[in-house]
């Protein structure tokens, strides 16, 4: 063996040890070396001498808050998902063309090489069915169905030629929220709090609430993936307790339960040094935070202590699981320091099967049932200085089709549309986004964009970016390469940035 | 007869060397006339030289000029000078070989105005050969003026809709080539200024080749060596920097179309980063700060109380005590030391009172104040006038007296004063200009009930 090979050898070697260390292993599989509590039994963790100022926290507490690499334009994200796909030609998409095919059948031009959810054969075209009228400074389009949403159109900007590739439910809700349609990656809210953490230490960085059902791909939609489990969304419920068991027992005092976490962490502490499997710190610090947010959960999740009204704005009925008592919690967590609140509204489905799934019946009384509460939720947060540091984003996994649908080649019951992704409407208000701007266009009928189509990975860019990440920098290491919440795609929608 | 105009010409950067030394030499010897002897002869030596040489350096750039397709403009300071300081030389022979007209100006007229007329000459031509900062540039660094940055001349916004060549290529070449390829002085024969002329090429044929790209002229030019005697731009002028010559390759590379535009090229964000107009909406002051206080940090971290950069790597702070409610005026004494570094401060909740403005009207680089659901009132919140960067103020729920609300009117930077208080209409107990009515927020909002809520359908 010559000198180079030795030396060779050595580099070789020195770099194994380098990747191997106990140190190191626990720094990059991890981030979750957990407990504030544990701070002192997990001290000889922490990287010695930390050369960040601020960082040397998080190696204690996965959710202490970081600084993202750009100055962001906003700390907090609500974001609204009408969970089945509400239609936008009854909403924001205004198309007095199709009022005039309505009823005459779909050229075959526009089915070929189409495939549908249930659309079979050769169907109808649907005309719009809601009346549509100008509102507001910029003069954009709005469907009746949403009159007091027409008080906030100038603060909102529009993408209405959002495309997706998925056309059933799961998939294109897992694709929305985690940038892939298939299981296993994180979520947007996860992705955030990973990056950013939580700025209140007795609250989780990412809630979700629910109204009327869980989305069609589970909780997967606020998994999270393959980061630590600490950074999935915690789900709270929305009548009764707000998490399950959060109260003390019966004849437990606080003082006892602190003994009884404080003696299970141990346990957890000494299975952690044997298998050093980060998962066990993941539960440590969900045990901790448990205990912390059973004060003030209970405090953020109570909208019967707020003025009554702010309660008649929103439309709020205590106790019931409702849209509009989310909209208002999601402003509560917001304003408590929450960074990232999902809302998932269910039943907008409107395939025309049943009069609740009818474009003309039952999606007026969904739309009702979002109209004041999302409105409310805008000037809340601008009446209290909110909504310009945090960003509402109103979408759902697609839209619907211009057609009627004709499921299994009959006609339905009911005025409905089937699932259509190829182009519909989303649209964004808050910090950083440019105030009554409409981006992108569909054809006469609504069919396809013809002008301004941003993807699913474009609109999530779009939110790392205000959050102050760049979604081509921002990965983490996976099965040996690094991940990104946009894969490899995405570009930043500058036109409706200020 | 070109040929050799060419020639005589070319001798013009030797020749003005001559008149610049026997000048000098002749005015330094002026200056010791009393104690070197025979001045006079020598004198009348020197500037009989200097004023041939002068000529000379005059006839030789004329035709430097005449054939080497200068710009009038350019040249225009440095000939007239240039003149000037043969005429001044010639006269001053003259003088010293007794020429009545030439006595009847004084020696100082000659002798001074010779020296300046001698400086700007030589100054201006040699900013015509060098470059008009060629002097000045070692000293603008020394001031401060930061002239490396490249000129921005792309939006972000709509660059993709731009025109290739002229919305990128056209500003590079014009920026870089065209000063010695234009229709006046065409080096080489090559012109630069139109695409049209881009498509001739010159004397050593075509510079875009349509038909294989990959081994038109100019792209051999710019990538060569910058030792060798091909290489464009020349080693004296100002080079094409990185970002610039991969550009210029990219759109060769495709074809160098004119009309296409950035985004059907497929340019992107960060090939034409360096282009790009800056993003000039900075929030927070641009301020260099050491690294704040570790020991300070450190400190109210322990405490609870939440204090993160604005964004990685910066020593601007954010500041909250969302985390330690119990926060008093007391405590902010611990900040004193990151007075500079705290540009947001979020106090909402905590127990501070009316003493607050006082402590924070020395932070002086303020951005925001949150003061939400405190006891304040606004009693000496004037203190904060002096703050010069705040632009956000949130009074949300608080003891707010009117009074301050004019107080607050008067603040110049403000952008947003957030004074929305629950139970009672402050906005019905002040009068202020609409103008000034915008800058606050006193919330408040309603949703008026409409017939079609109670419709089912």
């Amino acid at each position: 063996m010559n000198d180079i090979e030795k030396k060779l050898l050595n580099e070789y070697v020195l770099n194994q040890a380098s990747i191997n260390s106990r140190r190191h292993f626990l720094k990059d599989c991890t981030l979750g070396l957990g407990g504030i509590a544990f701070g002192s039994l997990l001290k000889s963790c922490a990287p010695s001498g930390s050369p960040n100022l601020f960082g040397g926290e998080r190696t204690l507490n996965p959710l202490a808050p970081l600084s993202p690499p750009k100055l962001p334009k906003v700390k907090n994200v609500i974001y609204l998902h009408m969970v089945g796909a509400p239609s936008q030609l009854e909403m924001f998409d205004y198309k007095p063309e199709l009022h005039k095919l309505h009823d005459q059948l779909c050229p075959e031009s526009l089915l070929k090489g189409k495939k549908f959810a249930f659309i079979q054969g050769v169907p109808k075209m649907l005309g719009p069915q809601a009346k549509f009228t100008q509102a507001g400074a910029s003069g954009n389009w709005i469907s009746d169905n949403l009159p007091h949403f027409k008080k906030v159109i100038d603060d909102v900007a529009f993408l209405k030629a959002v495309n997706t590739d998925q056309f059933n439910h799961g998939p294109a809700q897992l694709l929305m929220h985690t940038g892939s349609a298939r299981f296993g990656r994180p979520s947007l809210g996860s992705w955030a709090t990973y990056g950013l953490g939580s700025e209140n230490q007795n609250l989780p960085g990412f809630v979700v609430l629910t109204s009327g059902g869980t989305p069609d791909a589970g909780k997967s939609v606020w998994g999270s993936g393959f980061l630590p489990s600490v950074y999935q969304g915690i789900q709270c419920r929305s009548k009764g307790d707000p998490v399950l068991y959060i109260k003390d027992p019966k004849g437990v005092s606080r003082n006892l339960k602190r003994e009884l976490l404080s003696s299970i962490n141990e346990i957890n502490y000494q299975e952690f040094k044997a298998q050093e499997d980060p998962e066990i710190l993941t539960r440590i610090n969900q045990y901790e935070m448990a205990y912390r947010m059973q004060i003030t959960v209970p405090e953020v999740m109570d909208i019967e202590n707020e003025p009554e009204s702010v309660q008649k704005m929103y439309g709020v009925t205590p106790g019931k699981e409702s849209f509009a008592n989310n909209c208002l919690l999601a402003r509560k967590m917001v304003s408590s320091g929450v960074r990232f609140v999902q809302l998932y509204d269910w039943g907008w489905d409107s395939h025309g099967d049943s009069p609740a799934n009818a474009v003309d019946l039952g999606l007026r009384n969904k739309c009702k049932e979002i109209d004041r509460p999302i409105t409310a939720l805008l000037l809340d947060l601008k009446q209290r200085g909110l909504l310009d540091e945090t960003l509402v984003v109103w979408g759902a996994e697609f839209g619907r089709t211009p057609m009627q649908e004709n499921r299994e080649g009959r006609d339905m019951g009911y005025k409905g549309r089937d699932h259509h992704g190829d182009a519909f409407t989303m649209w964004m208000a808050g910090g950083g986004i440019k105030k009554g701007v409409v981006h992108g266009q569909t054809d006469d009928i609504g069919y396809t964009a013809v002008e301004g189509k941003v993807s699913v990975h474009d609109i999530n860019a779009t939110i790392l970016h205000l959050l102050g990440f760049d979604h081509e920098e921002f990965t983490y290491d996976f099965q040996g390469r690094p991940f990104r919440l946009t894969d490899v795609e995405g570009n930043i929608i500058r036109e409706i940035l200020s | 007869m070109d040929i050799v105009l060419t020639f005589f010409g070319r001798f013009h950067p030797l020749l003005v060397h001559l008149p610049i030394g026997f000048i000098l030499m002749g005015l330094l010897f002026e200056c010791y006339k009393k104690k070197i002897q025979p001045a006079a002869t020598v004198l009348k030596f020197i500037f009989f030289w200097a004023s041939v040489s002068s000529l000379l350096s005059i006839v030789s750039g004329i035709f430097q000029f005449l054939q080497e397709g200068y710009i009038w403009g350019n040249i225009q300071g440095h000939f007239i000078a240039g003149v000037a300081t043969f005429v001044l030389t010639l006269g001053f022979y003259l003088f010293l070989k007794g020429n009545v007209f030439a006595l009847r100006i004084p020696r100082l007229f000659y002798t001074l105005g010779l020296f300046i007329s001698l400086m700007i000459t030589g100054h201006l031509g040699g900013n015509i050969t060098h470059g008009d900062n060629h002097l000045t540039e070692p000293l603008e660094a020394l001031v401060g003026i930061n002239n490396k940055s490249e000129v921005r001349f792309l939006n972000v916004d709509d660059y993709s809709r731009q025109k290739v060549y002229s919305g990128l290529i056209e500003p590079i070449l014009s920026k870089k080539c065209v000063r010695c390829h234009n229709p006046k002085k065409a080096k080489g024969q090559l012109q630069m200024h139109t695409y049209a002329a881009l498509q001739k090429g010159g004397k050593n044929g075509i510079i875009l080749d349509f038909n294989s790209p990959e081994s038109s002229e100019i792209l051999n030019r710019i990538h060569l060596p910058e030792f060798e005697k091909k290489h464009m731009p020349p080693r004296a002028q100002k080079q094409l920097t990185q970002a610039e010559k991969d550009i210029i390759n990219y759109w060769v590379l495709k074809g160098a179309p004119e009309f296409k535009t950035l985004g059907e090229l497929g340019f992107n964000e960060i090939q034409l980063n360096s282009f790009m107009v800056q993003e000039n909406e900075e929030v927070y002051p641009s301020i260099e700060l050491d690294l704040p206080d570790k020991k300070t940090i450190d400190s109210l971290q322990s405490m609870g109380i939440l204090i993160t950069p604005v964004k990685q790597n910066s020593n601007l702070l954010f500041l909250s005590t969302i985390n330690y409610k119990a926060f008093s005026d007391n405590d902010l004494g611990l900040l004193a030391s990151l007075n500079k570094h705290i540009v947001s401060i979020d106090l909402s909740d905590s127990n501070v009172t009316d003493a607050v403005f006082t402590s924070l009207s020395k932070f002086s680089n303020l951005v925001s104040i949150k003061l939400n659901r405190t006891a304040i009132s606004g009693q000496g919140i004037d203190q904060l006038s002096k703050l010069d960067n705040l632009k956000k103020i949130h009074l949300i729920n608080t003891n707010l007296k009117s009074e301050a609300i004019h107080i607050i009117s008067g603040f110049k930077p403000l952008i947003k004063a957030f004074v929305f208080q629950f139970n009672r209409d402050l906005r019905s107990e002040i009068s202020l200009s609409p103008e000034i009515l915008v800058r606050f927020d006193f919330g408040n909002y309603l949703l008026e009930d409409l017939p079609s809520d109670t419709v089912v359908y």
